[in-house]
């Protein structure tokens, strides 16, 4: 007990592990801050960072519990025996591991929270998983330093891990018998994150007592390691994913009609207000044919929200919708123009090609609203998503919408010349009297030359 | 008087070479301080009596009690203080920290009274003012005191120190000797050591080894008396082996060199002719 105590304060004071805290904090604070809070995603990715921590308590835990290896003779003779030293250790370690994980995870869970309005849910079992992992890692630092000699193994089993649970993201190889999977398909519906924090707990009991059965083949430490083995590995086994909750009434909002998933309600308003200048600046009429916005189809809402990035996506989504564009090539049509110039409504259009950019090179289509364009004369590769999914335009459109985009009074004829506009017939030259703007590139394919 | 500690016919082996052979013995209060060259078997011998080597043949009692049984083992454990010959120490520990983990594992479980005895070895060998330095900061000399104030926890009845002098510098080698000489009034205390120097101001008996047997026990006057009459000193370099006295003048054992004076024999002079006699004196 004395010994326990001692451990437990020496953790407690260790710096790596409350180093590898802050650091956790840190990163993923600075990460979240740019994402709108989804106490879901939210919940993981405190989780994730708090795998630094385990790793460090690895580390430690391995430390403390092999620390007699440097001083064997002088131990050998003291009446405190060895078994007692790992057990100390066992106890300890997990205890301080725990506490530093739920110190990464608690502020990160709150602050997401607190930052509102917060969609997603906050699981509280899948807060623990965070919490059990660092216990467990402390079990596994301890029962290494027991059981191999080489100072390496903790780095080794570190690193197997990362590679397990961030190359396998989604628990594609292992599924729940992994420790952690970081990543999260909505559409799979919940996790099943009470039976794997019971998972991770009795793990953590078998480690612990095959750590202490290095000091022989005991009784009580072989059935409890057999035992916590023989309910954890069938439970795990037939783990799943939760049935999805039913899904929940669509709502409608400045024209728009928008059906989050379960739980997702709350930023139906930060939807609708990314999506304002869009919806303000066209006619009534064209929203009425808007199809609703759903969020669990690939290519409707997003399930998160990356803040300057996901406007843009959704932006695109809307603005082809309004501007009737079907998608395949809509070059040098006025269509593809006012589309453009609605996105650039919500997030400008200076990323895009630069403006003596008039011949693009020839996209590929990676997918909907996907785009790889092959490598520049600079030799560079420019990687973007389209910004109307599914419509492929040129460097000409965009020129011609940015120019619309650069009139004040835009808005205002846009309105007034909607039906014209949004003709699949016409085109840019033929818009260009009614848009105020002299056009270039002509009524061409995509990519032609002039 | 009832010894502390007694061994019979004790007999260790590694691998193939023998590395005690036939041991008696029996140490009682007072220091005693145990010669003999690199491989004679004293760390061995040592390490059989602090109960941390199990002999391959021979009896071993301490207390009364039988190291071989695992409860009288942790009873003996619990009397016994023991300076090894390789302590090793955990470099991230503090001075305080370490003693006091050796203290709880001695199972002085009140933390005030752990502290106070921590406080207390640390004073007796100079490192009170060291305590918050980390391990690995210390001197090499620092460290081995820093591992003989663990052994002294407690206030052991038995004493088993290996080579505790060593590293230690004139000045804190005279503090050892003074506690130790006070340890050993009222308990047993055996080291083990190459300065015969330690031999001659410390112990009250010394054993000498040789090739895993006891090649002389007596005490340092005995050890002392056997160069009576081979100490030769003289003025001018004497042939074969020969080493220079603070005066200015030259020692030799054995055969009497033309012109020479006898000199005073000391521990070291018996302990060099019991065991390299041939060769010193050739
Ligand atoms: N763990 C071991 N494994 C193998 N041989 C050993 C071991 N310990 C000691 N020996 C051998 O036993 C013999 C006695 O060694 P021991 O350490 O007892 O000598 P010592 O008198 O303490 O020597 P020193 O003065 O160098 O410390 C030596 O020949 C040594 O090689
Ligand atoms: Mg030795």
């Amino acid at each position: 007990m004395t010994l326990t105590v001692f451990e437990l304060r020496r953790m407690l004071r260790n710096p790596l592990i409350w180093a590898a805290a802050v650091l956790a904090i840190a990163l993923e604070g600075v990460r979240a801050a740019q994402w709108w809070p989804d106490l879901t995603v939210v919940t993981l990715r405190a989780v994730t960072a708090s795998t630094l921590v385990a790793g460090a308590v690895l580390v430690a835990a391995n430390l403390a519990a092999g620390r007699d290896r440097r001083f064997p003779e002088t131990l050998a003779a003291l009446p405190g025996r060895a078994p007692s030293r790992t057990r100390a250790v066992l106890l300890a370690a997990p205890v301080v591991g725990a506490l530093a994980a739920a110190v990464v995870i608690v502020p990160l869970v709150l602050y997401g929270h607190l930052r509102g309005p917060a969609a997603g849910s906050l699981d509280v079992w899948e807060a623990l998983n965070g919490v059990a992992l660092a216990a467990l890692a402390a079990t596994v630092g301890a029962a290494l330093a027991r059981w191999t000699p080489w100072p390496f193994t903790p780095l080794l089993v570190i690193f197997a891990f990362l590679a397990l649970i961030f190359v396998n993201g989604l628990g594609e190889y292992g599924g729940w018998a992994l420790p952690w999977i970081p990543l999260h398909d909505p559409t799979l519906g919940p996790r099943p994150s009470a039976l794997h924090l019971l998972y991770l707990l009795l793990l953590a009991v078998a480690i612990g007592a095959v750590a202490l059965l290095r000091h022989g083949l005991r009784l009580v430490p072989a059935a409890v390691a057999a035992v916590a083995t023989a309910i954890a590995v069938p439970a795990i086994a037939q783990a799943d994913y939760l049935p999805k909750p039913p899904p929940v009434a669509c709502r409608q909002l400045d024209g728009l009609s928008f059906c989050p998933r379960a739980g997702y309600e709350p930023w139906v308003g930060r939807w609708a207000a990314a999506l304002r200048p869009i919806t303000s600046a066209v006619p009534p009429e064209a929203l009425a044919d808007m199809p609703a916005l759903r969020q669990d189809t690939f290519g409707g809402l997003p399930q998160v929200w990356l803040t300057g990035v996901t406007e843009m996506s959704v932006a695109g989504r809307v603005a082809t919708g309004v501007a009737g564009l079907e998608g395949g090539p809509a070059c040098g049509k006025a269509q593809t123009v006012v589309a453009l110039w609605l996105t650039g409504l919500v997030s400008g259009l200076e990323e895009s090609a630069p403006a003596d950019w008039t011949r693009p090179p020839d996209p590929i289509e990676k997918g909907p609203g996907w785009h790889e364009y092959p490598l520049t004369d600079s030799g560079r590769s420019s990687v973007s998503p389209g910004r109307l999914p599914g419509v492929v335009y040129d460097g000409a459109d965009l020129v011609n919408a940015r120019a619309l985009l650069a009139d004040p009074g835009a808005a205002v004829k846009v309105r007034a010349n909607w039906a014209v506009l949004t003709d699949p017939a016409t085109t840019t030259e033929q818009a260009a009297p009614l848009l105020g703007i002299a056009p270039i590139g002509g009524a061409k394919a995509c990519g032609e030359a002039e | 008087m009832e010894p502390t500690l007694t061994v019979h016919d004790l007999t260790r082996r590694f691998g193939r070479r023998t590395a005690l052979e036939g041991v008696s013995l029996a140490f009682g209060r007072g220091v005693t301080g145990l010669l003999g060259p690199n491989g004679a078997g004293k760390t061995t011998l040592i390490r059989v009596l602090a109960t941390t080597l199990a002999p391959d043949a021979g009896r071993v009692a301490a207390f009364g009690l039988d190291p071989a049984d695992r409860e009288q083992r942790l009873a003996i454990r619990r009397r016994l203080g023991y300076l090894p010959q390789s302590p090793g120490a955990y470099p991230h520990f503090t001075a305080f920290e370490l003693v006091e983990y050796v203290a709880i594992l001695k199972e002085i479980d009140d933390r005030r009274a752990r502290h106070d005895e921590v406080r207390r070895v640390l004073a007796e060998v100079d490192l009170g003012d060291r305590a918050h330095t980390k391990v690995r900061r210390l001197s090499g000399g620092m460290r081995q005191r820093l591992a003989l104030a663990q052994a002294l926890l407690g206030d052991p009845d038995l004493l088993i120190l290996d080579e505790p002098t060593v590293g230690l510098d004139p000045e804190q080698r005279m503090r050892f000797r003074a506690l130790l000489s006070r340890l050993g009034a009222s308990r047993t205390v055996l080291l083990s050591t190459h300065q015969t120097e330690d031999v001659t101001t410390l112990c009250e008996r010394v054993v000498v080894m040789r090739t895993g047997g006891v090649v002389f026990e007596g005490t340092p006057g005995e050890l002392a008396a056997q160069a009576a009459g081979q100490v030769w000193l003289t003025t001018t370099p004497p042939e074969g082996t020969f080493w220079r006295t603070p005066d200015g003048r030259y020692r030799t054992l054995g055969h009497r060199p033309p012109a020479a004076v006898p000199g005073e024999p000391g521990v070291e002079d018996g302990y060099l002719l019991l065991l390299g006699g041939e060769q010193v004196a050739a």
